[in-house]
């Protein structure tokens, strides 16, 4: 009896373990608490389940497993919103969430996102190119300087320079502590969740290099099984992988660039069309992320490259090789902390070069960076929110002959902010924050500040911002061994944004955003190089202002049609009378591209414009304005796989970006992607 | 009859009188002008000396130029683009560049002079050769001198290649001087100078002989000024005392030389007297003293390159023959090489 009955209460609950069984799907929509409109590219999870608002506010997550858990919805310039829901089994879930405007932190890094702040989704950014160099060039106004088919892909904002965008991926920054540049051609767009773009002066909270802005960039998380291959012109190929085990996640990936492309010969060398040669390559990376309260970051990457010299000096015989390893870990919590070790290695050789002495330079770097820093809230006089102070210390030291004997350099730094809010149905937002930065060499220790506020009613938000900056020269400018035509500039000072005022508009209208920006700043100090009166180069400060401004409008007339175009203007002026626009340094640009996914379809097609470059700073001989038209054709094949089709350049401008410098022209990709459902 | 024969007469005599008045007008008077090389601008300044308010910038173009030098024949200006490996080509009167012309792979070129409406020479430093080119047709040939070429003269007939003999931007020993047949491009004859090496810079003096500057190395005080026979291409004299870095040399009409130098300024030396008036030490303070030119009238254009950077223009300072400043001529960024020169007017 006592078996009959355990049978008889085996089938009574099978329907209810086939039902456990059964997926079901949270359906939702997520709205803005104050003003009830739609919010577009926020991001709810659910367990492993990920999914992406559109643009009126909805979401989906399917293939939930029954029972109890914790759904988690975040957007920028929002608070983060969570609650536990009860999923039965095959059933849908509808749920609304209601997103509190605020001050929020993005990482290492608190600003005052609402409703300022500027951020593409990871889906959108791999629609626009394959690698962060290619899928952020043109957005919002950064421009990426690329100079060939492996060179470093390094943004710049605001006709600042390489070295003055610091890119943050997952809180650490990435710029390479010797020359200051970040490399976004080395981080896969599948990879990335959310980018964040913060324009502007921004050391006060982001810390040394962000004096023209700052790249937040999230990656992503809980990533099933996915991988990419794909074949280029001109032998370039490349294949990436990445997955999630528990809280340990793995990604790698192997690139040849493109060599042997054609380009069009100057005319001072003869015109016509010759292969550039000795611009190919290889490229190798890995990253291992672990999560958890302490949250730790292992990157590597290994990379052997052609340098091809000038198209009017190329040379068959220099090459490039580049190790990197890092490692980082950060603790969350009132009591914040993070750390990070860098070993790196450069070489660069040519046993032929067209001009001096053959050459082989070698430089290899450790360095670290440790910070630790405590926040808690606020609440006073009808505003709330949370303040926090950090230090912050580096240590970094070079040795090859590449640099100075005993090259070394340390910095440390104490950092106070506040993000602020009060308000319901108008929301009022104020961070205010001040830093202490002092460093090997810089005696007095030098003083920065900004302030944010911001106020948002109904659909239209504004942002005033006011502050300084300060950056140490990068290590390069201030450690490298002097030589033939290159000679140190000892009273090299730093560089440093004395003030810059800032305002912004945005506006969610029917169909999508309108957003515009202006600035205006004095920047003292600037380090640029450059030669003298027999071409004998070295770093030099000059005082320049900065100005202009950024309008851009996203819409979206239909559910599988999105268009955005963005307009910039950067003029960044030596601080004398009829100064001219800093070398290689944009004035304007545009950027237009379109989106349509009728189905299993997908068509996009991008244009992106930079304006006259000058190669020197008396404004003469212009560098022609560059004009890129990018088209790409993807389709779903099944559950897992997807099939892309991509011509870059289509017009065939074949950009220079820095006079000698070509990069390869119209270039047909086609990519081949899984990713296990 | 006869009052026919007087009309006809007049008419025959006016139409006379016509044509004698067009063959003997005056050629238009030619504009001398001081061409200046505004290095990292990558221009040429042209200054009418008589009005400089009238000065105008001719862009060069090119991709990665390095001009710092400059010679003029004409309406026509040559300036070698240096890393570019080629030739601009500017006209002076139209005021614009009329060609860029390749020159071998790696010249590096510096120096020219040219010789007549067609042709210049254009010295290669990095190949030890100097490039003869037909600077209307763009045709070019090369012919192998001495070690590192850099500076080119032309004077009686002859082409004077000043042979820098540099090793990766080193003097290797003293410099020479090969001295080319302009037609044929073959080498007549080549002599050795005295001192340190570097020779870039030469001018024909006013006694006919040529003065050659032997730099040195750039750090050392060892700056010495050379003087050739141009008919017996031998060296007559060498001077030093001419301290760090000298440059640029010019001659007025009469018995000056001026040399220029970024560490000395304007020095002088007499070649009546034969002797250094004013060495180092005793250079009238030109700041960043990088090129000199005397116009017909005597008249000193010491260069001041100005810092080459921050988009802060050098000026020329214009002086009498005593050496005192008169005026100031704004150029372009980071100007190097001066000539003076006579245009032809239109």
């Amino acid at each position: 009896m006592s078996r009959c009955g355990g049978v008889l209460a085996a089938l009574l609950l099978l329907p209810s373990v086939a039902g456990a069984q059964s997926p079901a799907r949270v359906v939702g929509k997520v709205i803005d608490a104050t003003t009830g409109a739609p919010l577009g590219a926020a991001e709810a999870r659910l367990g492993d389940r990920r999914a992406t608002t559109s643009s009126e506010g909805g979401f989906v997550l399917g293939g939930v497993s029954p029972g109890r858990a914790t759904l988690l919805v975040r957007r920028v310039g929002y608070a983060p919103w969570s609650d536990v829901v009860d999923v039965m089994p095959g059933l849908d879930r509808d749920i609304t969430v209601e997103l509190a405007p605020l001050p929020l932190r993005l990482d290492s890094l608190t600003v005052v996102a609402a409703p300022g702040a500027i951020s593409i989704s990871g889906e959108q950014l791999m629609a626009r190119g394959g690698d962060l160099g290619r899928a952020l060039d043109g957005w919002e106004g950064v421009v990426v300087r690329r100079t060939g088919s492996g060179s470093p892909a390094s943004p710049q904002l605001r006709g600042g320079g390489p070295d003055e965008v610091l890119v943050l991926v997952d809180g650490f920054a990435v710029n390479d502590p010797f020359t200051g540049r970040a490399d976004l051609a080395r981080l896969s767009s599948r990879e990335v969740d959310r980018v964040t773009l913060l324009p502007g002066a921004q050391t006060v909270r982001a810390g040394s290099r962000a004096v023209a802005g700052v790249i937040v960039v999230d990656t992503r998380r809980a990533i099933r099984p996915e991988g990419s291959a794909w074949m280029a012109g001109h032998g370039a190929r490349g294949v990436r992988a990445g997955a999630s085990v528990g809280e340990l996640g793995f990604a790698a990936s192997s690139e040849r660039y493109s060599d042997r492309f054609p380009y069009t010969v100057p005319e001072a060398r003869g015109g016509g069309e010759s292969p550039r040669l000795n611009s190919g390559g290889d490229a190798y990376a890995g990253s291992v992320r672990l999560e958890g309260p302490i949250e730790m970051t292992l990157r590597g990457s290994w990379a052997d490259r052609g340098l091809p010299g000038t198209t009017t000096n190329p040379t068959p015989s220099a090459a490039g090789r580049d190790r990197t390893v890092f490692l980082g870990a950060r603790g969350t919590g009132p009591l914040r902390w993070s750390g990070s070790a860098q070993w790196l290695e450069t070489r660069a050789a040519d046993e032929a070069p067209p001009t001096g002495l053959p050459y082989d330079s070698y430089t290899q770097g450790v360095g670290g960076t440790l910070e630790a820093g405590y926040r808690m809230s606020i609440r006073a006089g009808g505003w709330s929110g949370e303040t926090g102070v950090a230090a912050e210390g580096r240590g970094d030291r070079f040795a090859g002959d590449g640099v100075q004997r005993g090259a070394s350099f340390t910095q440390a730094a104490l950092r106070w902010d506040a993000s602020l809010h009060r308000g319901s149905a108008t929301v009022w937002t104020l961070a205010p924050a001040a830093r202490l930065d002092v460093w090997t060499g810089q005696g007095t220790p030098l003083v920065s500040a900004r302030v944010d506020a911001g106020w948002q009613r109904g659909r239209t938000g504004l942002t005033v911002a006011f502050g300084s900056a300060v950056t140490p020269p990068v290590l390069a400018d201030l450690l490298f061994r002097e030589g033939v035509g290159v000679r140190l500039n000892p009273d090299l000072r730093p560089e440093r944004v004395r003030w810059e005022a800032e305002a912004g508009v945005r506006r969610e209208i029917d169909l999508g955003t309108l957003s515009a920006r202006v600035f205006y700043g004095k920047v003292g100090d600037m380090v640029v190089w450059g030669p003298d009166f027999r071409f004998i180069w070295s770093p030099r400060n000059f005082d320049v202002v900065r100005r202009g401004g950024e309008l851009s409008l996203g819409v979206r007339p239909a559910a599988s049609l999105r268009l955005d175009g963005t307009a910039t203007y950067s003029a960044v002026t030596y601080d004398i009378p009829g100064g001219a626009q800093v070398q290689y340094r944009p004035r304007v640009t545009y950027n237009a591209s379109l989106v349509w996914s009728p189905g299993a379809w997908s068509a996009d097609l991008r244009w992106h414009r930079i304006g006259e470059r000058f190669p020197n700073s008396a404004g003469t001989n212009p560098r022609p304005a560059i004009s890129i038209l990018d088209a790409g054709l993807e389709r779903s094949l099944g559950q897992a796989f997807s099939a892309r089709v991509q011509v870059s350049d289509a017009a065939d401008s074949r950009a220079e970006f820095i006079a000698g410098y070509p990069t390869p022209g119209r270039m047909l990709t086609a990519t081949l992607t899984f990713e296990l459902p | 009859m006869s009052h026919l024969r007087v009309i006809f007469s007049s008419a025959i005599a006016i139409l006379l009188c016509s044509a004698c008045a067009d063959t003997n007008a005056p050629a238009p008077e030619p504009t001398e002008a001081l061409l200046v090389v505004n290095s990292t601008a990558n221009t040429l300044s042209i200054v009418p000396v008589e009005q400089p308010t009238a000065a105008v910038q001719v862009q060069l173009g090119g991709t990665t130029p390095t001009p710092v030098g400059v010679s003029a024949f004409g309406r026509t200006a040559i300036v070698p683009l240096g890393l570019d490996n080629a030739v601009a080509v500017v006209d002076l009167i139209d005021r614009k560049l009329a060609r860029t012309i390749p020159l071998p792979d790696n010249s590096g070129a510096t120096g020219s002079a040219v010789v007549d409406d067609s042709i210049a020479y254009v010295a290669n430093p990095n190949l030890n050769s100097v490039s003869k080119i037909n600077y209307q047709t763009g045709e070019t040939a090369e012919v192998d001198v001495g070690p590192y070429p850099q500076g080119i003269v032309f004077a009686r007939g002859r082409i004077f290649v000043l042979e820098g003999n540099l090793e990766n931007f080193v003097p290797a020993g003293p410099s020479s001087v090969s001295i080319l047949d302009p037609t044929s491009g073959t080498r007549v004859a080549q002599t050795t100078l005295t001192g340190p090496g570097n020779a870039g810079f030469g001018v024909l003096g006013g006694d006919g002989l040529l003065y050659i500057m032997n730099t040195g190395s750039f750090s050392e005080g060892e700056g010495r000024l050379s003087i050739v026979d141009p008919v017996n291409f031998n060296e007559v004299a060498s001077f030093a005392g001419f301290g760090v870095g000298p440059g640029n040399v010019a001659a007025d009409i009469s018995s000056k030389v001026y040399v220029s130098s970024f560490a000395e300024g304007v020095m002088e030396f007499d070649t009546d007297a034969n002797q250094v008036v004013r060495g180092a030490g005793n250079g009238v303070a030109i700041p960043s003293n990088s090129a000199v030119a005397v116009d017909s009238k005597g008249r000193i254009y010491a260069i001041d390159s100005g810092p080459c950077q921050g988009g802060r223009p050098g000026k020329a300072h214009v002086l009498d023959s005593a050496l005192e400043e008169k005026s100031v001529i704004t150029l372009g960024e980071c100007p190097s090489g001066a000539i003076t020169t006579q245009i032809p007017g239109e």
